[in-house]
């Protein structure tokens, strides 16, 4: 099961607003654009550190104080500790797959290389 | 050739209507460079993924996923290669404008399914639909108007350049030097290759075979397309397509494409 990434989706829509695309946002406030990306789209609990929740928060530009200020680290605290064992089920997992696909050195996609993309995108 | 019901052959003409048309639903194709980034990230809401060697691991650049809410790059060109970046994006945008329909008629429901089909996609049918994503992709980054405007413009610096220097002669006696004077004209916009806008570690900035990934890229794109130009053409449009490179911030072999497409050439004194 995933669990439903609310904090993430609420990171995601307030990074949008503010009208950075997830790479700009990462190049401007020198974070990690696939530890975001993995935050945003709930594969990744929000960070326990409560300095780097507060760097998150100043990045998309919340103001200490403010509702929204206290809104980020309450959602962040109800999502806390929840960390999804299944990342991805096996049918999100099989809509992640390439539309298309083809490897150069084997004409042929095999069975062992789907499996192997499929590994990775667990992760991912 | 051997072709699954449901790919459609669209010739370069068909794919510049639906790239101009798909530009301009989202008000893009005026500004240069196109945001290809934003369209994809905040306006269609497609995950934009960093994937850590994912051309080493599986000698693709970038993909999006079947359900198209995903696009997947490989991390290095995601942090360092800003022209082939956004290239990449087009593509996988290019997929999912142009084989949407193709895909949907196999009715993938799981993984077995999904094993037969990519197996099942035939060489010349591979080669199709990656040339049709690089087309769009090229005509999505390269606005035919701004293109026009830009390479006039040099055009016209090129012949300033030439008529300076060989007022009076005919164009048979300066065409060799001219030719070699226009290959070492400096562009004046650096380098359009080294854009490097993350920090990174210093693990991964060692140097990778960039080259031939280009030439993955585009080289089913330009095969049979160039015409028979004069060296003074030929030598002044690859002067030309490095200057605009950085304007357009793509790769220079997209606007290449587009101004022998487009018959540019025949601004060139």
């Amino acid at each position: 099961m995933i669990t439903k990434p609310l904090f993430g989706e609420y990171f995601k829509q307030k990074r949008i607003e503010k009208g950075f695309t997830l790479r700009e946002f990462c190049r401007r406030f020198a974070l990690d654009p696939g530890n975001i990306s993995k935050l945003e789209r709930g594969m990744m609990p929000p960070p326990e550190s409560q300095e780097k929740l507060e760097e998150y928060a100043r990045a998309l530009g919340f103001k200490k104080g403010t509702d929204e200020w206290y809104q980020f680290f309450d959602l962040a605290a109800a999502c806390k500790g929840v960390i999804p064992h299944e990342l991805m089920d096996d049918e999100e997992l099989v809509k992640s797959l390439p539309i298309i696909f083809r490897t150069f050195r084997s004409k042929k996609v095999s069975k062992k290389t789907v499996d192997d993309l499929i590994e990775r995108l667990k992760k991912t | 050739m051997a072709q699954a019901p449901g790919l459609r052959f669209f010739s370069y003409e068909e794919i510049r209507k639906i790239a101009d048309d798909y530009a301009s639903r989202y008000g893009l194709g005026k500004d240069i460079p196109v945001d290809v980034d934003k369209l994809v990230d905040n306006i269609l809401g497609i995950n934009v993924i960093p994937f850590p060697s994912l051309f080493r691991s599986f000698e693709v650049n970038a993909f999006i996923s079947n359900d198209f809410s995903k696009i997947y790059v490989d991390e290095y060109l995601y942090q360092n290669l800003e022209p082939q970046y956004r290239f990449t994006v087009a593509h996988e945008l290019g997929h999912m404008v142009l084989h949407s329909g193709y895909y949907k008629q196999f009715k993938i429901d799981g993984l077995a399914s999904y094993v037969k089909f990519v197996s099942g996609v035939g060489e010349d049918e591979y080669k199709l639909i990656e040339t049709q994503a690089n087309h769009f992709a090229g005509l999505f980054l390269v606005p035919a108007a701004a293109l026009r405007e830009h390479f006039t413009e040099q055009a016209k610096d090129i012949v300033r350049f030439i008529s300076s220097r060989y007022k009076g002669q005919r164009r048979d006696n300066y065409l060799g030097t001219a030719v070699e004077l226009i290959a070492r004209k400096p562009t004046g916009r650096g380098n359009p290759l080294r854009v490097s806008p993350f920090p990174r570690s210093p693990q991964k900035s060692r140097a990778r075979s960039s080259p031939s990934r280009t030439n993955l890229m585009i080289g089913a794109a330009t095969k049979g397309a160039t015409p028979p130009w004069n060296p003074l053409e030929r030598q002044s449009t690859g002067h030309i397509c490095r200057s605009l490179s950085p304007i357009f911030n793509v790769h220079h072999q997209p606007i290449q494409i587009r101004i022998e497409r487009d018959g540019l050439v025949k601004l060139i004194p």
